[in-house]
Parts: structure tokens; C-alpha cells; sequence
């Protein structure tokens, strides 16, 4: 009875072929949480620090919980980094490029899969070249294109973000839009061909079959896409420097200045460590960090199933 | 039969359509990528700065990037993205490798709250991730230091950004928590494709689960890893934001660009420091060249080199 009562108990323990014992699975789970940990740790950290007092932040036996809560670092964050045009800079140059990119891949994308034409494989052999061609590439050319020859500036009234970040966009040619046409390629390449032709023998035209019918079957693509296409036209801010100069700060670039002016005036010995700066010191930084990417963070946490789909369905990898 | 022949004659109808659907990108490639290469290409043979005239010089800037005895920046470059690899992608792989062994069993619950955790830094702006590892590894106030000093494995802060082997170090390993997630996430996503009927069939010849999952499963899943270093290495070329950010005259004391002996410094800060900054675009437009000719042979033949193995 009670060596068998052991055997259980062992069993439970260390576990047998096809079923982890309790041991592994603890070992499992402190493994997979302390690695969370660390993933974790820049974001907990930078909240501590942007919620602490000056005073706290000196204070050397002051690790993680603040002794004075104070969102004072906050509110001098939204003034530095006005937060309301940055704000709609950001996202000026991030949302209405998103529309275009997920409309013109789906169009470009239902075109590659659907029909065959002359000179189909040529194009398609070309978008996936472009894979191999560094933006840097194309980048002084463009750059010289949308600031001084615009030749997308003849229509009027259209800003510097529609020109240099829409317009390319709407005509398939994004920031790493060949991935988003390639995806669209493949949800639209699964559609049963009888789908297609019941809607032609009720006479359904291109335009029709397409809204009606591909549409609707790639709904997952459209998300994906957008989501991705969002976030890399948020976080983009090399060649929005390139492009926009100083007419747009968006949200990264604020901090980017911010960070910039914190470092020359320390390296200059204006600000250290241990001065009270009520504008340039870590807990400002934090908040301003938080304030970039927090708009980031939202998306994600309603919608990190799509993003995880968009890497398990066509290699997107992020970053 | 009745339903083929309808579409037939409804594709011979709308002849034009699949040029109207492939259209703006056939035209942008020409604009934007075709035309532009040529004219990067072109720029590559002037002197130009951005601004005034552009004077033809001949190839004198394409030779030049290749002389390394007077400017070594493009070898350097090249062995700084090689030894950041070397630093950063078999532990990164290593790690994502083992634990997808455990994530890929059936009875981990919330495995998916993981995987989320883990992807967590790919979305996150590159500036704010530069910014975030300056701080860290901080020599006066980093949180690496501190916490070393508190375990007393070190007795005088280490200056990690100040020493070229130290902020390579800084790099990899922020390289390797910024694709982390995806890289577990692409190993995972292949795992749960091989065929369950493979794995059965190495139980029944008496494999145990770690012998079947490296001699059956991770064989089966070579190609994504062969991808995954692949893109790695082209991204290594390409990063910027980030090694940027850790270095501009940092807290730690007026950091060079590229840090010390520009030992972090990657192809496109080389680019983009020539051109924007330098206002040398002849130059810059060459080494774009340059950059282009790296990214292209590495990508044949590690492909090559990869898959004809076994």
C-alpha cells in the first residue's frame, strides 16, 4: 500500500513518458516567467522612474517603489514634447499611410493572384528582388525627390507627409510594402476558384468579385497588414528625418530631440545626476519614453493575437 | 466544363484589368526604385553635397570605398555586423531552440501569454530601445552596474559602452532581446507544423521527447532557421536607430559615433553619416553601392551554402 502510494506521489513528482511531472512543470513555469522578467524589466522600470520625485530619483536607497508619487515628470514631458502636435504628427504620418499601404496591397496583391497575364512572373520576380535592395538604396534619390524637385508637390495643398509617406504608399511602393503585397498574394491565392466562378456566372464584374468576394476572405490580412504597417510607420524615424526635416515632429523624433539636448547640456556639465534640472533629468526621459510608445503598447495589447498571426501566416518579423 | 468556359470568356473580356490591378506598383518600381538606383548610381559618380553642382568625377568614389588603406570604415563595418552576429545569434537561437522545446508541449498552459511577452520589444521604437540600453549599461548610474556591485561579482563599475569588446557585448545582447520574440515565435510556429504522424513514428523506434526533437523536429524546421539568420544578418546591416541612440555623447561621457574605435558602427550609420551628415552624397550613394553589393552576395550564398548542406 504504501510503496504504491509513493509510486503516485513520484509520478506526480518527476512524471513518466507523455505526462511532466510537477517538479518540471514549476521548473518550467519559474524558467518561462524569469525570461518574461527580463523582457519586462525595461518597461516596469521606466514606470517606477517616471512616477518618482527629484528628490527620489537621487536617492541612491530608492530602487523601485517611489516615496513620493509625483506626475509632475508627465506634465513636463506632454509641454516639452508638445504633445498635441506631435501627437497628430505622428499620427499624420502613420495612419493615412496605413490606409493606403492595406488598399493598394490588396489591390496589387488580388492582381498578382487572380489573373494571369503577360509578364506576371517577370513583376512578381521583381517585387520580391526588392527584398534584396537596401532602402538605402533608394534613399538619396528619394529624399532629393520629395524635398526639392516635388514632383508629387504639383497638386496643391498636399503636406509633406502625404507626398513623401502616402503617395509612394498608395502606389505600392511603402515602407516594406512588398511584404504586405506578398501577404495579401496569399490569402487571395486560397479563395476556391468556384467561388470565383459562380460569382461570374451571375455576372459579377472584376470590381464586384473583388469587393464581394476576395475582400471578405482576406479580412485577416487586412488587420495584419494594417497593424504591422502602422507600427513601422510609427516607429520610423530615420527617413522622416530624411523627408519632413523640421516640419513634422512626431512623437519618436520628439524624444530623439529631447534625448539629444539632454546629452549635449550633461556632456557640457550644465546637468549631472545629482543637480536639480525640474526638465532634463531620467524621470522626464522615462515619461517621455512611456508617452512614445504607449500608443504602441495599447494596439498591442487589444490586438496581440493578429500580430502573432501575422508571424505564424507569413514570416513578418517584426522589429 | 459550362462554368470554366464562362470565365474564360469573362478573363478574355477584362483583358485590362490585371494590368490596372498591378499597375501602380509596376510604375512606382520604375520611379521609385529603378530610376532611383540609377540615379543613386549616378550621384555615386559625383562630388555632389546635396546642394550645389554636381561634378562628374568618374569612378574615383566607388574606388575609394574599396582602398581600405585610406578609409577602412566599409571592411570595419563588415566585421562589426559579422562579430555582432557571431555574438548575438547562437545565443539567441540557442535559448529560443530550448525553451521551444518546452513551449511546444501540449501541456504548458498560457503558453501564448509568453510568446506575447517575449515579442513584446519587437514593436518597440527603435529610438526609445537605443535609449533604454545607454541607460542600462550606464557606467555612473547604469542598472547592470548597480546590480553586479549589490551581487559583488565586480568591485569598480565596468565602463561597457567605453571599450570596443564592452559595447559590442551591448549590442548583441540588445540585439538578441529585440528578435527574441519573433525568433521563438517563427520556431514555434514551424514546430507545431511537422507532422505528428513523424514524431509518432521516432517514439515507436524508442526515441525519447529531446533525442526526437533534435535529430527529427529541428532538422524538419532547418529552412526556417536558415531564414531567420539570413534576415538577422541583412537586418544587422541595415540597424541604425538603436546603436545610434546608445552612443550619441552619452551620459557616459561624449561617446563616438559608432562608440569607441567605432567598433558598433553598421553599414547604414556609415551611409547615413557620410551623406546626411558629412553632406557628402557622392560618397554616401557609393557606399549604398557598396552596401548593396554586401547584402546581395551574403544572401546567395548563405542560401547556397545552406540548403545544399546534407
Amino acid at each position: 500500500m504504501k510503496t504504491n502510494r509513493m509510486a503516485t506521489w513520484k509520478r506526480r513528482l518527476v512524471g513518466r513518458k507523455g505526462n511532466d511531472g510537477l517538479i518540471f512543470k514549476i521548473v518550467l513555469y519559474v524558467l518561462l516567467t524569469g525570461i518574461s522578467f527580463i523582457f519586462l524589466y525595461p518597461l516596469l522600470s521606466m514606470l517606477s522612474m517616471s512616477i518618482m520625485s527629484l528628490e527620489d530619483l537621487i536617492d541612491a536607497t530608492i530602487a523601485w517603489i517611489p516615496r513620493n508619487l509625483t506626475l509632475s515628470n508627465y506634465a513636463t514631458a506632454f509641454n516639452y514634447m508638445h504633445f498635441q502636435e506631435a501627437l497628430k504628427a505622428s499620427l499624420q504620418v502613420s495612419v493615412y499611410p496605413t490606409i493606403a499601404t492595406v488598399v493598394s496591397s490588396a489591390l496589387i496583391g488580388y492582381g498578382f493572384a487572380h489573373f494571369k497575364f503577360i509578364g506576371r512572373k517577370l513583376l512578381m520576380g521583381l517585387m520580391v528582388a526588392t527584398f534584396l535592395i537596401p532602402t538605402v538604396l533608394t534613399y538619396i534619390p528619394t529624399t532629393v525627390l520629395y524635398r526639392d524637385l516635388s514632383v508629387f508637390g504639383i497638386p496643391l495643398g498636399l503636406s509633406e507627409s502625404i507626398r513623401a509617406f502616402t503617395i509612394p504608399a498608395m502606389l505600392g511602393n511603402g515602407i516594406r510594402q512588398t511584404i504586405f503585397i506578398l501577404i495579401f498574394y496569399q490569402f487571395f491565392r486560397i479563395i476556391p476558384s468556384d467561388l470565383y466562378e459562380a460569382a461570374a456566372v451571375d455576372g459579377s464584374g472584376v470590381v464586384r468579385t473583388f469587393v464581394t468576394i476576395a475582400v471578405p476572405m482576406a479580412a485577416p490580412a487586412f488587420l495584419i497588414c494594417g497593424l504591422y504597417s502602422f507600427v513601422w510607420y510609427w516607429n520610423e524615424t530615420t527617413l522622416a528625418r530624411a523627408y519632413f526635416g523640421n516640419t513634422y515632429t512626431t512623437l519618436p523624433m520628439a524624444l530623439e530631440a529631447y534625448i539629444n539636448t539632454y546629452r549635449s547640456l550633461y556632456a557640457q556639465g550644465q546637468v549631472s545626476l545629482d543637480t536639480v534640472s525640474s526638465t532634463y533629468n531620467l524621470g522626464v526621459q522615462y515619461a517621455m519614453t512611456l508617452i512614445t510608445i504607449a500608443p504602441l503598447l495599447g494596439v498591442y495589447l487589444f490586438l496581440q493575437k493578429w500580430f502573432v498571426e501575422g508571424v505564424d501566416r507569413s514570416g513578418i518579423a517584426g522589429n | 466544363m459550362e462554368g470554366t468556359r464562362t470565365t474564360q470568356r469573362k478573363r478574355r473580356k477584362f483583358r485590362a484589368a490585371p494590368y490596372l490591378f498591378c499597375a501602380p506598383f509596376f510604375v512606382t518600381y520604375i520611379v521609385f526604385t529603378l530610376f532611383a538606383m540609377g540615379f543613386t548610381f549616378y550621384i555615386g559618380l559625383t562630388d555632389w553635397n546635396g546642394f550645389g553642382e554636381m561634378n562628374y568625377i568618374g569612378f574615383d568614389n566607388y574606388v575609394r570605398m574599396f582602398d581600405f588603406a585610406t578609409d577602412p570604415r566599409l571592411l570595419e563595418t563588415l566585421i562589426n555586423t559579422f562579430l555582432l552576429m557571431l555574438l548575438s545569434m547562437p545565443v539567441g537561437i540557442g535559448i529560443a531552440v530550448f525553451l521551444c522545446f518546452f513551449i511546444q508541449k501540449k501541456s504548458l498552459k498560457k503558453k501564448h501569454v509568453f510568446r506575447i511577452l517575449y515579442y513584446l520589444p519587437a514593436l518597440m521604437t527603435p529610438v526609445a530601445v537605443g535609449l533604454l540600453w545607454s541607460i542600462l549599461f550606464d557606467y555612473d548610474n547604469g542598472t547592470i552596474n548597480k546590480i553586479l556591485l549589490a551581487l559583488g561579482i565586480i568591485q569598480d563599475n565596468i565602463y561597457f559602452l567605453g571599450t570596443e569588446w564592452g559595447c559590442r557585448f551591448v549590442l548583441a545582447f540588445l540585439l538578441v532581446w529585440a528578435s527574441f520574440g519573433s525568433t521563438v515565435l517563427f520556431l514555434s510556429s514551424a514546430l507545431s507544423n511537422v507532422p505528428d504522424e513523424v514524431i509518432e513514428a521516432a517514439y515507436i523506434d524508442g526515441a525519447g521527447p529531446v533525442r526526437t526533437y533534435w535529430s527529427i523536429s529541428l532538422p524538419v524546421i532547418r529552412d526556417v532557421i536558415i531564414f531567420i539568420v539570413i534576415t538577422g544578418m541583412i537586418g544587422g546591416f541595415q540597424m541604425y536607430d538603436a546603436p545610434v541612440l546608445l552612443f550619441s555623447s552619452g551620459p557616459s561621457g561624449g561617446l563616438p559615433y559608432g562608440g569607441p574605435n567605432r567598433a558598433c558602427l553598421t553599414m547604414m550609420m556609415l551611409i547615413y553619416d557620410e551623406a546626411f551628415n558629412a553632406m557628402h552624397y557622392g560618397y554616401g550613394a557609393a557606399l549604398s553601392y557598396g552596401m548593396f553589393l554586401f547584402v546581395a552576395a551574403f544572401s546567395f550564398t548563405s542560401m547556397k551554402l545552406m540548403t545544399k548542406k546534407e
